[in-house]
């Protein structure tokens, strides 16, 4: 019976030294030119008009990029209605929308903003996850009561697992998967 | 003529250290002056009933003794006694020559001595000191062993540091296999079920030589015990389990040997391990829990000269890693750093989620020893190792489901062929050749690689000999290596190819002083060398554990290290010293230095870290020291320390143990009723503060929402944790019943619940160390 035993193996090392010749190695996989997030766009509109701002870095991953960051130009007194849009354009062809992953995972993802200095403008976040804790791609920006320059600094973070199931959400968790700033100017 | 008696008296009981390992032999042929071998004599260990007499050629052997001190003497009828005290740590083959009755005077000839005694500083576990840490990893076990340490990622992963040097420095060789995996990633633990081994041993310091390219740091060598190949049965096997994180293990061996087929033996051995969430002594590590499965099996079969193995092996586990490390950009590692305790709140749990390991290794062995007698023996060695490690990260936005962060998948194919030939002229030599083909495939869900595909080749041929007299042993060896690699990668869309060639001369030298009966002192200069490893060359991406771009540079030359080592070891009754020094000089050391300014992406800011080369030197002192007070008082001292610097601006390096001292007192109770060996023991470990630090270059201020992070201290990320004491205690002993013998142990861990971070552990910004952990161990043979 242990004389049975001898036989397969010996065949399985014999075959595996044979196996040796697949040469998977000549084939690697094409390294991410950028990060998978290429563009930040952060969009408003006051009824009538429509104003983007974006944030772009699609040349390039790491310190060898070049980014590119537009004002947002906003109106005093106005109110508007936006949204965060982020998009991967490394191919020209095939953008793609990134949000809607964020949509879709509601429960792991929450956009804060800041705002620089804090009496430039208030933003409201209008959109809720399942839980009633805010999602934060689409926001409301009002009290534009004075002319002036700042920033809107947008930070996402993926908290998968860990954000709150109430409340307004924990800035502290997570890992950070967007935290850009843009020029805000008020006229 | 008087038929002379021959007394072998065991000299002084080594209850103390020696009977841990007792499957050692002594064996080698009696001749007269005339070179005639002499049959008929008698060989007899008095107080112990070993004894044997030589065969028609002269030959004979002594079976299943133990380390330790041992006074032979020798004769034969018609010739005189002749006396040998030998310390017995491996075992030796001794010749002895019996001058004619009356003759000549009556003292010891000895033709040659062929020892496995190592010119270099080593550290053994044998099987005693196995059973007491079954069920933990082998980076954690060997941690007991004076100047070794272990390189922590959490709780669960431990990467072996010898003499401040880990990971792609380190060589581990299983069952005559040298392991070949992904080395290079410090959160790699090696892929080794330290159950398949009865032995291990730690070759401290450059050893390239004997054992190849990456040898710099020093050498592991796992070896099982032999396969059972007369008719028979043997079981082994452990039961253990921990509290900290309800840790469950158990493995079990077997040995069959028939009758029908003789010499023919078969092995398995199985083991299993789970263990859920650790618990510091404030809060739990989020999925920090880990499983693991290991199978393996031996055939061998021994026909006269001949041995023929066929091993087969798999390692297969899943480690979570912390979660509260887990984070995107520095402002959440600041954040991580300076909140007194992990933002992930945690309860107990054996589930593991993202992020974790995969991880599986395969081996298959084919392996040919050939007996020639008056000649030498002959080993060739094939093995097929496959390495296959997968990185579940949590997805992140634009990666695809379902799919790993990165994997890896490592092909070695290996071939030995090595030669020890007979004494000749009182040489004992070897001279051995390899060739190795290895192939890395690496894929990743949408992130940057680490490290390139690529196709490499190795071959080598060595040669070391060895002399000894009563009072000297010497030692001598050079290898040559050649070492071809060609990558394959893309360079923004075109593919590219380089193609990278090293070739590297090492040397060793050893001498024993064999001062008297008790003492002896060891010297010993070995050279190694390691090529720049692929990701030291090729990384450009992010390291997701620390938050920190990592940079490679593909002008970084063959890193050489150039050790000298002396020891000086001491046997008493009641004492045994071992005192090693050491001086490494590694030319090249390759190394990551922060460079500023820090990279701003669409996620925030990182630091960025480059790969550089400088010429250090690392300096240091183990010791060991044990004494027998009374019959029921031993007392254990272990204490090492060491010193790493850049020679030429004279600044320390970072990442380098702690001078530590463990000391530990057992109280032998002896036999009480049905325990035997009945021992409690007392154990204490103090780890200094980490003061040498690198001066601090540059600084990075982050802002979190609370509070201002400065970086770059002493071009570190945070000041190292203070020092810390640790105590444990446990009893042991063993029954037996019938013919079976259970040993058991039962003990804790960090007594007092102390908490602390160790500044080897990368998890230490984020963590406290886990706290008591209460554990029990069952070993039994039956």
């Amino acid at each position: 019976m242990k004389n049975n035993f001898s036989a397969p193996f010996c065949v399985l090392v014999a075959t595996m030294l044979l196996l040796s010749c697949k040469k998977k190695e000549e084939n690697p996989q094409k390294n991410p030119e950028n990060e998978l997030i290429t563009t930040v766009q952060i969009k408003v509109s006051d009824g009538t008009e429509t104003k983007t701002a974006q944030w772009k870095n699609v040349a390039g991953y790491g310190n060898s990029g070049n980014i590119t960051i537009d004002t947002l130009f906003l109106k005093q007194g106005s109110t508007y209605t936006g949204e965060i849009v982020l998009l991967n354009e490394s191919n020209p062809n095939d953008i793609d929308t990134i949000s809607y992953e964020v949509e879709e995972e509601a429960e792991d993802h929450q956009f804060f903003y800041f705002v620089q200095p804090t009496s430039l403008f208030t933003l409201n976040i209008l959109d809720k996850d399942k839980n009633m804790v805010p999602i934060g791609l689409e926001f409301e920006v009002k009290n534009l009561s004075n002319v002036g320059t700042g920033s809107l600094r947008a930070v996402l973070k993926h908290q998968a697992a860990l954000k709150p199931k109430s409340g307004q959400g924990d800035f502290t968790l997570g890992s950070t998967d967007v935290d850009i700033s843009i020029p805000v100017k008020i006229k | 003529m008087i038929k002379t008696l021959y007394y072998v008296y065991f000299l002084i009981s080594f209850i103390t250290f020696g009977q841990d390992n007792c499957n050692l032999f002594i064996k080698g042929e009696i001749y007269d002056v005339s070179n005639q071998v002499i049959s008929d004599a008698t060989i007899v260990i008095k107080n112990d009933s070993i004894r044997t007499i030589t065969n028609e050629k002269g030959e004979y052997k002594l079976l299943n003794l133990c380390a330790g001190q041992y006074e032979i003497v020798v004769s034969a009828l018609g010739y005189n006694k002749i006396t040998k005290t030998m310390y017995l740590k491996h075992s030796i083959h001794q010749d002895f020559v019996l001058e004619n009755d009356g003759v000549s005077l009556n003292e010891v000839k000895i033709v040659s001595q062929k020892t496995y005694n190592l010119t270099e500083p080593t550290s053994d576990l044998k099987e005693a000191d196995l059973n007491k840490s079954r069920g933990q990893s082998l980076g954690e076990i060997l941690k007991v062993l004076p100047g070794v340490n272990a390189v922590q990622t959490g709780p669960s992963l431990y990467k072996p540091m010898i003499h401040g040097l880990f990971g792609n420095r380190i060589v581990t060789i299983n069952n005559g296999l040298r392991l070949e995996s992904q080395q290079w990633g410090s959160d790699h633990a090696p892929e080794i079920d330290p159950f398949t081994a009865n032995k291990i041993t730690v070759v401290k310091g450059a050893s390239g030589v004997k054992y190849g390219s990456e040898a710099i740091g020093g050498v592991i060598i796992l070896s099982p015990e032999e396969v059972l190949t007369t008719p028979g049965y043997k079981v082994g096997g452990f039961v253990s389990g921990f509290s900290n994180n309800n840790q469950a293990n158990f493995g079990i061996k077997t040995d069959v040997s028939g009758k029908k087929i003789k010499g023919l033996g078969l092995r398995l051995s199985s083991s299993f391990k789970k263990g859920g969430n650790f618990k510091t002594p404030n809060y739990y590590l989020a999925n920090t829990g880990s499983s693991e499965y290991n199978l393996s099996t031996t055939l061998v079969y021994k026909y006269k000269n001949w041995l023929t193995e066929v091993y087969l092996s798999q390692f297969k586990a899943n480690i979570g890693l912390f979660r509260g490390a887990q984070f995107g950009n520095m402002e959440d590692l600041a954040t991580a750093i300076t909140s007194s305790r992990p933002r992930v709140n945690a309860d107990f749990t054996y589930d593991i989620s993202k992020p974790y390991q995969e991880v599986k290794h395969q081996v298959y062995k084919l392996a040919q020893k050939i007996k020639i007698d008056n000649i030498g023996n002959l080993e060739l060695i094939f093995g097929a190792q496959n390495n296959y490690r997968a990185e579940w990260d949590i997805k992140e936005l634009g990666q695809q489901q379902d799919k790993a962060t990165i994997d890896f998948g490592l092909t070695t194919y290996s071939a030995n062929i090595n030669f020890q030939h007979s004494i000749f002229k009182g040489f004992v030599g070897e001279v051995g050749t390899f060739a190795m083909r290895q192939a890395n495939v690496v894929s990743s869900n949408n992130v940057r690689l680490f490290i390139p595909n690529y196709r490499s080749y190795n071959a080598g041929i060595f040669w070391t000999e060895k002399y000894a007299t009563t009072k000297w042993e010497f030692e001598a060896g050079m290898r040559y290596d050649n070492r071809y690699y060609k990558v394959f990668k893309y360079d923004k869309n075109e593919l590219i190819s380089p193609e990278l060639r090293y070739d590297n001369f090492s040397y060793s030298l050893g001498a024993n002083r064999l001062i008297n009966k008790h003492i002896t002192l060891k010297s010993n200069i070995g050279t190694a060398y390691r090529p720049p490893g692929m990701n030291e060359l090729y990384a450009d991406g992010l390291h997701h554990g620390l938050s920190s771009f990592e940079i490679g540079n593909q002008n970084l030359k063959t890193e050489v290290a150039n050790n000298t080592n002396l020891s000086l070891v001491a046997l008493y009754s009641k004492t045994k010293l071992e005192l090693t020094v050491f001086n490494n000089v590694i030319n090249n050391y390759i190394y990551l230095t922060p460079s500023i300014p820090a990279v701003v992406t669409v996620r925030g800011v990182f630091l960025s870290y480059k790969y550089v080369q400088a010429d250090i030197v690392m300096r240091g002192v183990d010791l060991y020291f044990e004494q027998l007070f009374t019959k029921t008082i031993k007392y254990q001292l272990k204490a090492s320390g060491l010193i790493g610097k850049n020679r030429l601006n004279h600044d320390y390096l970072i990442m380098m143990p702690p001078n530590r001292v463990n000391n530990a007192i057992d109280y032998i109770f002896g036999k009480k009723g049905i325990f035997h060996d009945l021992t409690f023991s007392l154990n204490h470990q103090y780890v200094a503060k980490q003061n040498n630090l690198p001066t601090t270059k540059q600084t990075l201020e982050i802002n979190t929402s609370s509070n201002t992070v400065t970086f770059g201290q002493n071009d570190d990320y945070l000041a190292p944790p203070s020092g810390y004491h640790l105590f444990g205690s446990s009893l042991s002993s063993n029954v037996k019943i019938r013919n079976q013998i259970i040993d058991f142990r039962m003990g804790v861990q960090n007594v007092f619940n102390i908490t602390y971070r160790d500044y080897l552990n990368r998890y230490r910004y984020f963590a406290n160390e886990a706290g008591r952990n209460f554990f029990f161990q069952f070993n039994f043979n039956l």
